[in-house]
C-alpha cells in the first residue's frame, strides 16, 4: 500500500493509458523531473502499486506486469557495481534507456493533446453538407479493404452450429438500438451487432422490426443485399 | 461574372474538399498564387458581411466550413464522433513517426494499440501500406480534420522535448 499523509490510497489503472503513463504520473507526483530522474524510488513506488493491486486480486493488464519485470531487471542492473556493467556492455546505461522511453512517450502525449486542441472538423468546423446528412461510405485505400475483409470474415467464420444456441432477448436488442438512436438519426444493422454471429444478426433484425411496428423507427434498405438502416421516426 | 465568382461557385458546388488542380483545370489561366489571393478576397468579403462560413485551405484543396462559433448549433444536428485519448496518442505517433509499424507505435506507448488502430482506420484518419510489417500512415482526411495543409505544418516534436527540459 502507498502511504500519503498517513493514509493509504489505491490507484485505478483504468485512468492511465499504460505503464509509461503511470510512471509519468508517479514522477510528477514526486516532483521529480525526467532530466534528473531518480530511478530507484520511482521503480519502488511502481512495484508497490502493482503488488497492492495484485493482492487485491485486481486483474492487471499484461503490459503493467511486463513493465514491472522490466523495472525489476533495471533496478538489479543499477545495484550492480558500475565497472561490472561497463566491462560487459560498453556505455550501457539502462536508467538512461528508461528516461528516453518516458521522454518519447511524454512528447507524444503532449503532441496528442495539442492535436486535440486544434479546431477539429466535425467538432468545431463543419464542412458544407455535413449537418444532417449521413456521410457516404467511401472506399478509401487499403484500410477500408482490410476492414471489409475482416467484417466478412467475422460474419462467415462460424460454420459449426453450436448445439446450445445462445438466445438473444429481443427486448435487450431493442434497448440497445434505442440507446444507439439517442445520439443520432439512424444506425446500421452492423453497428447494432456486437459479436456478429447469425443469432445476433437475426435478433437485431427482429428487434428493428419490433421497433418499426411500434412506430419508434423504420427500416430502410436501398437495394438487395445492401446495408439495412434503422432510422428514428 | 469574374474569375473570383467562378472559384466561389466551384468550391460551393463541392461537398468536402475541391482539389486545387481541379480548380486550375476548370479555369484556364489561373495560377496557384492567384487562386490563393482570390480565396483570401472572398474570405474578407464573408468576414466583412458577417457570414457564418469561410473557405478553408486543407490538404491539397479548398472547402467551405462553418465558423467555430456556430459549432454548438450544428452539433445538435449530428453528434460528432469522438476519439479516445488512446486513439489520439496513436494518431500522434503515426503523424510524427509514420509510416510506421504497429510495433513502433506499441513501443512508444508501452501498450497494445490494436483497438485504437481499428477505430482510426474506421474514421479513415489513417491507412495501411501493405507489406511486412504493415505500415500505418495518416491520410488526407487526417489533414482535413485537423486543418493542416501538410504534415510539415505539424509543430516540431523536438519542441516538446525542449519545453520539457526547461521544467
Amino acid at each position: 500500500m502507498i502511504h500519503e499523509q498517513g493514509r493509504e490510497f489505491i490507484l485505478h489503472l483504468s485512468s492511465f493509458e499504460g505503464p509509461l503513463d503511470l510512471l509519468l504520473y508517479l514522477i510528477e507526483k514526486n516532483r521529480f523531473t525526467l532530466e534528473n530522474l531518480e530511478v530507484c524510488p520511482i521503480i519502488d513506488q511502481y512495484l508497490r502499486h502493482i503488488e497492492t493491486l495484485r493482492r487485491l486480486d485486481v486483474s492487471l493488464a499484461g503490459e503493467f506486469l511486463d513493465m514491472a519485470s522490466y523495472l525489476i531487471w533495471l533496478k538489479s542492473c543499477l545495484l550492480l557495481p558500475v565497472n561490472a556493467l561497463e566491462s560487459e556492455e560498453g556505455e550501457f546505461n539502462p536508467a538512461r534507456e528508461l528516461q528516453e522511453m518516458l521522454m518519447a512517450y511524454r512528447a507524444i502525449k503532449q503532441a496528442s493533446r495539442d492535436l486535440s486542441s486544434r479546431p477539429l472538423l466535425f467538432r468545431d468546423r463543419f464542412p458544407k453538407g455535413s449537418g444532417a446528412e449521413q456521410n457516404d461510405v467511401a472506399f478509401m485505400g487499403m484500410g477500408s479493404l482490410m476492414q471489409a475483409i475482416n467484417a466478412i470474415r467475422a460474419r462467415t467464420q462460424k460454420y459449426v452450429m453450436n448445439v446450445a444456441a445462445i438466445r438473444f432477448s429481443i427486448q435487450d436488442m431493442m434497448k440497445r438500438i434505442q440507446t444507439l438512436l439517442k445520439g443520432k438519426q439512424r444506425v446500421s444493422l452492423d453497428e447494432v451487432i456486437q459479436k456478429g454471429d447469425r443469432m445476433e444478426t437475426i435478433g437485431a433484425l427482429l428487434a428493428g422490426l419490433e421497433l418499426s411496428k411500434s412506430s419508434f423507427a423504420r427500416l430502410i434498405q436501398r437495394g438487395l443485399f445492401s446495408m439495412i438502416y434503422i432510422v428514428r421516426r | 461574372m469574374n474569375t473570383r465568382d467562378i472559384v466561389e461557385a466551384l468550391v460551393f458546388s463541392t461537398s468536402g474538399t475541391l482539389r486545387i488542380k481541379d480548380i486550375l483545370g476548370a479555369i484556364p489561366g489561373v495560377s496557384v498564387e492567384g487562386l490563393e489571393t482570390m480565396v483570401n478576397e472572398l474570405n474578407s468579403i464573408y468576414h466583412e458581411t458577417g457570414r457564418s462560413f469561410l473557405i478553408e485551405r486543407v490538404s491539397d484543396g479548398y472547402m467551405f466550413v462553418s465558423r467555430q462559433e456556430y459549432a454548438p448549433y450544428i452539433k445538435t444536428l449530428q453528434e460528432p464522433a469522438k476519439l479516445s485519448n488512446a486513439a489520439m496518442e496513436v494518431l500522434a505517433v503515426i503523424a510524427y513517426k509514420g509510416p510506421c509499424s504497429k510495433q513502433t507505435i506499441d513501443g512508444i506507448r508501452g501498450v497494445d494499440s490494436s483497438s485504437s488502430l481499428k477505430s482510426l482506420l474506421k474514421h479513415e484518419l489513417i491507412d495501411i501500406k501493405s507489406g511486412k510489417p504493415m505500415m500505418y500512415f495518416t491520410t488526407n482526411r487526417f489533414l482535413e480534420v485537423f486543418g493542416l495543409n501538410s504534415l510539415a505544418d505539424l509543430p516540431d516534436i523536438s519542441q516538446y522535448e525542449e519545453v520539457f527540459s526547461e521544467e
